[in-house]
């Protein structure tokens, strides 16, 4: 499974450096992506569409609310490592002081992550990161626009960071070492199953009041991974969580 | 004072003015004075400006997410009342001919008025949507800063009623025939007009400038 990863990791980089450059053009500043796969990732689209429908939307609605949150703290709260690192890798000295603090407060006193005590009681709030938000903040290209089954909106530089934070997730190798590597999968599914559930309510919003919901997704990703490359203050606040996802700046009843 | 600037005296005398550091003083003084002046002077329209275009948005803004906020008030009436504000505060015959980008020179005149009236109730329907969940009294607007094409860039914060969202909005205000009005929102740095440039020329794109099918999907997507 690695290996076949890293077989499509190196495929996606090549596809990335063949000349999918981003230009600038429209009034308000827009920037126009080239989207070389379009009717590829419209079908993939389409089918995340009808995922959050039929899957993401009904357990959202069966699922107690104090449960939902839960269940995201205990993953945000494993995330919390590869977040500090890809915090240092680019040079945010506080925002990854934040992180492990975060972690282990809510790791002791939050009981394994199940209670943001940090970010309720302390105001220390959780930021998103991963390798991919790295490599934007490092310069590399976006390349070609991406959708990918389950996850969403990307592109190329985001799917080699899915790649490196899947061989460097500090979690995941501690699992692997202590015999748990099994939890890694189910761990995952959550983490994806939980994003989605979160992003669902306005992903919504923006296609009731779109014509072409895959076109203003498109722009929405786009503009947020621009916002994204500028530096945040620390400690974070709610208003800024970065994030690579275009869904995650468009939260607007969260 | 002002009578003793004489520059041909001045000049007659300018070993004076070096040796004689009172009257160089003097002079230092007056000209520091006029230039003070003059540069208050000039700066004042544009933070007059800037304060009016803070004001503007914070009363409108906070006027329509109140509206929104009224869960006393049936749906119907708050749309109605939400449309007003927004139809008086935003620029939408402007945001209309930016969102269809260069098909608006090729459209008649006939399929741009009918485009602008299909557009105004989508434009409630966008912002009803970005607008619904926030609080009112949680607006705070910062302050203005002007940009490169004579307009304001007004910034604000705004969180849901819980607390648990506190959002970063930048509100783009232009003059148009001597009123202020809203051009965009930008919501925690995604343009609300950017995007719906981006979904409207797509679909001008699909349909080969078909500039009355746009008005039909936009219509039927109104119902």
């Amino acid at each position: 499974m690695r290996r076949q990863l890293l077989v499509f990791s190196f495929a996606v980089v090549s596809i990335a450096v063949s000349g999918c450059a981003r230009t600038q053009n429209g009034a308000l500043g827009q920037t126009e992506i080239r989207d070389p796969f379009e009717s590829a990732n419209r079908r993939v689209h389409d089918f995340n569409v009808g995922f959050r429908s039929v899957i993401v939307e009904p357990v959202a609605k069966l699922t107690p609310a104090p449960i939902l949150t839960s269940v995201s703290n205990v993953l945000g709260n494993l995330n919390s490592p590869l977040i500090f690192v890809n915090d240092l890798a680019q040079g945010r000295a506080c925002a990854a002081g934040v992180t492990i603090g975060r972690f282990f407060v809510n790791t002791t006193v939050g009981l394994g992550g199940l209670f943001d005590v940090a970010g309720t009681q302390l105001g220390y709030h959780g930021h998103d990161n991963g390798f991919g938000q790295t490599l934007n903040v490092w310069g590399v290209v976006e390349g070609p626009y991406m959708v990918v089954p389950f996850l969403g909106p990307s592109n190329a530089r985001g799917l080699v960071g899915m790649t490196g934070d899947f061989f460097l997730d500090p979690m995941d190798l501690a699992f692997s070492k202590a015999k748990l590597g099994r939890l890694n999968r189910p761990r995952a599914g959550g983490e994806v199953l939980i994003e989605q559930i979160e992003a669902a309510p306005q992903l919504a919003k923006l296609e009731n009041t779109s014509l072409d919901g895959y076109a203003a997704l498109r722009s929405a990703q786009m503009q947020s991974e621009v916002q994204a490359r500028k530096p945040p203050p620390c400690p974070v606040t709610p208003a800024r969580q970065e994030s690579s996802r275009a869904y995650d700046v468009l939260q607007i009843n969260k | 004072m002002f009578a003793k600037l004489d520059f041909a005296h001045e000049a007659s005398h300018a070993t004076d003015l070096f040796v004689g550091g009172r009257y160089v003083a003097r002079l230092v003084l007056i000209y520091g004075f006029i230039g003070i002046l003059a540069c208050a002077l000039t700066s004042l329209p544009a933070r007059s400006s800037s304060e009016g275009a803070r004001q503007f948005v914070d009363t409108s803004a906070k006027q329509g997410i109140q509206i929104l906020s009224n869960r006393a008030a049936s749906d119907a009436d708050r749309r109605a009342q939400f449309a007003t504000v927004v139809l008086a505060a935003f620029d939408s015959d402007g945001i209309g001919r930016l969102v269809v980008g260069p098909a608006w020179a090729t459209a008649t005149p006939e399929q741009q008025a009918r485009f602008q009236a299909v557009f105004k109730r989508a434009l409630v329907n966008i912002y009803l949507e970005r607008f619904f969940d926030y609080d009112g009294e949680s607006l705070r607007t910062f302050g203005a800063a002007p940009t490169a094409n004579d307009a304001m860039i007004v910034t604000s914060t705004v969180s849901t009623p819980s607390g648990s969202g506190k959002h970063n909005l930048e509100w783009l205000v232009v003059r148009r025939a001597g009123q202020q009005k809203i051009l965009d929102v930008t919501i925690d740095g995604v343009s609300t007009t950017a995007t719906t440039a981006s979904d409207y020329q797509s679909v001008l794109r699909a349909t080969g400038g078909n500039f009355d099918r746009l008005i039909g999907l936009l219509d039927a997507k109104n119902k």
